[in-house]
């Protein structure tokens, strides 16, 4: 066995993934070739030095949650289940169509009357019977619901502005108080602020006096009157 | 319970509850390693995250068409290593990210997480896990020094204890070629780490 055959090979043995017999060769190979030991010794250092860099934690937080379907789906699902038979499906649909033929029909108001052999279809929005009651509506009627809501509008309008207003003082108020109290802190501090000032003036004022005093026995000086 | 046994959990009630909570069993075993192993294998923490949620989404999308439940494992790790190649073909289109700037990044990302890897017997010997850190950093930038298809053979070896067929299944290559791979890439990680004179010092710390 050459040096270059036993590469592959030591990599089993590296690993444990080896064949008994290949094994007694590439032990037997590695105990007469110097050059091939230390390349495994170096390699199986590598391989446990890399073994340094531990398995780090993902902190993922990863949770899947239950799909939820949309109203749509769940309706189809029920009406129209996926394990349901093909005739089944028929059906459901047809009386799907059939129900939504009927549904704007009735909407659009569709009158089919049969005469003399003939069909006449006539379709609205608006039913025939609103259709002629409509002109008959008493103009005093609706001024009066006009005038009802009107004030009713005006009454909203003026509770809302008095709510506005009384808010608006209110907050005001507040605010005049919190800026009253606020003053009233600072000019204490600032009178405190003061007495310090004037304190420590003195007291300054009293100790360059007696320096000066000091100074004036020491050199025994008598200022001329 | 096996893999196997909560794939087959899942499927069997995609929408109720109890598969939702055979799933999360699957995603909290797995997360760890694939997470580590997108890790090791592009160098950066950020993107080890994004790819491992990516991973389990598609996996959540697609574990109905895997037939052999008992292949799971070496079917992760294909779909981890598709998403990274695809990442790395990304960053190479767009030349953003140079080989430096990738460790650059990663170191920088260590930074801002000092605390990610304290090991808790570690914690209580300040100097060991600083060096801990450093020589975890060698390493990483050791890994990406070597070429890619080899980098992923070693890190699949020593890192995620695949056997060699597993990982010749999930590469979709032959034994013989990881076998080879993993030589040269073990030979190249040899020599960098030499160059830096590492290999002495990081055998002073038990492994």
């Amino acid at each position: 066995m050459t040096c270059d055959e036993i590469k592959i090979l030591l990599m089993d043995f590296l690993y444990n993934e080896i064949e008994p017999e290949s094994e007694k060769l590439v032990r037997a190979h590695l105990q007469n070739c110097p050059a091939c030991r230390s390349e495994y010794e170096t390699l199986n250092r590598t391989s446990l030095t890399l073994k340094i860099w531990e398995n780090e934690e993902p902190r993922l937080h990863v949770v899947f949650v239950r799909e939820s379907k949309s109203w749509w789906a769940a309706l189809k699902e029920k009406i129209l289940p996926a394990e349901a038979p093909a005739w089944g499906k028929l059906v459901g649909v047809s009386a799907g169509i059939i129900l939504g033929v009927l549904l704007i029909s009735a909407l659009l108001n569709l009158e089919i009357s049969f005469k003399n052999g003939d069909f006449t279809y006539r379709a609205s929005l608006v039913p025939r019977a609103a259709q002629s009651g409509m002109a008959r509506i008493d103009s005093q009627l609706v001024m009066q619901i006009q005038q009802q809501a009107y004030d009713t509008y005006q009454r909203m309008l003026l509770a809302s502005q008095q709510q506005q207003r009384e808010d608006f003082n209110r907050t005001l108020a507040q605010l005049a108080a919190e800026l009253n109290r606020q003053r009233q802190s600072d000019l204490l501090l600032v009178g405190r602020g003061l007495d310090e000032f004037q304190q420590h003036t003195y007291s300054r004022l009293n100790r360059n006096d007696q320096v000066l005093n000091q100074l004036l026995r020491s050199v025994k000086f008598q200022p001329q009157q | 319970m096996t893999d196997g046994d909560l794939i087959n959990k899942f499927l069997d009630g995609p929408g109720t509850a109890e598969g939702m909570n055979a799933f999360n069993m699957l995603v909290w075993r797995w997360e760890k390693p694939i997470y580590n192993f997108i890790l090791r294998y592009l160098g950066r923490r950020d993107e080890a995250r994004d790819l491992t949620q990516q991973v389990f989404i598609k996996v959540y999308r697609n574990l109905s068409r895997l037939k052999d439940r008992e292949r799971f494992s070496s079917w992760i790790y294909q779909i981890a290593v598709n998403l990274c190649r695809d990442l790395i073909k990304q960053h190479r289109r767009h030349q953003s990210y140079s080989l430096e700037n990738l460790q650059e990044n990663g170191a920088l990302d260590d930074a801002a997480h000092p605390g990610l890897t304290l090991l808790p017997e570690a914690a209580l010997h300040p100097d060991k896990v600083v060096s801990r850190n450093e020589l975890r950093d060698i390493l990483q930038k050791a890994l990406q020094e070597i070429p890619e298809e080899q980098r992923l053979v070693v890190i699949m070896k020593e890192y995620q204890g695949l056997k060699f067929t597993e990982i010749a299944e999930a590469l979709g290559v032959s034994v013989n070629t990881i076998k080879s791979r993993m030589y040269y890439g073990l030979s190249a990680l040899k020599k960098i780490l030499a160059q830096w004179q590492f290999d002495e010092e990081a055998m002073l710390y038990d492994v």
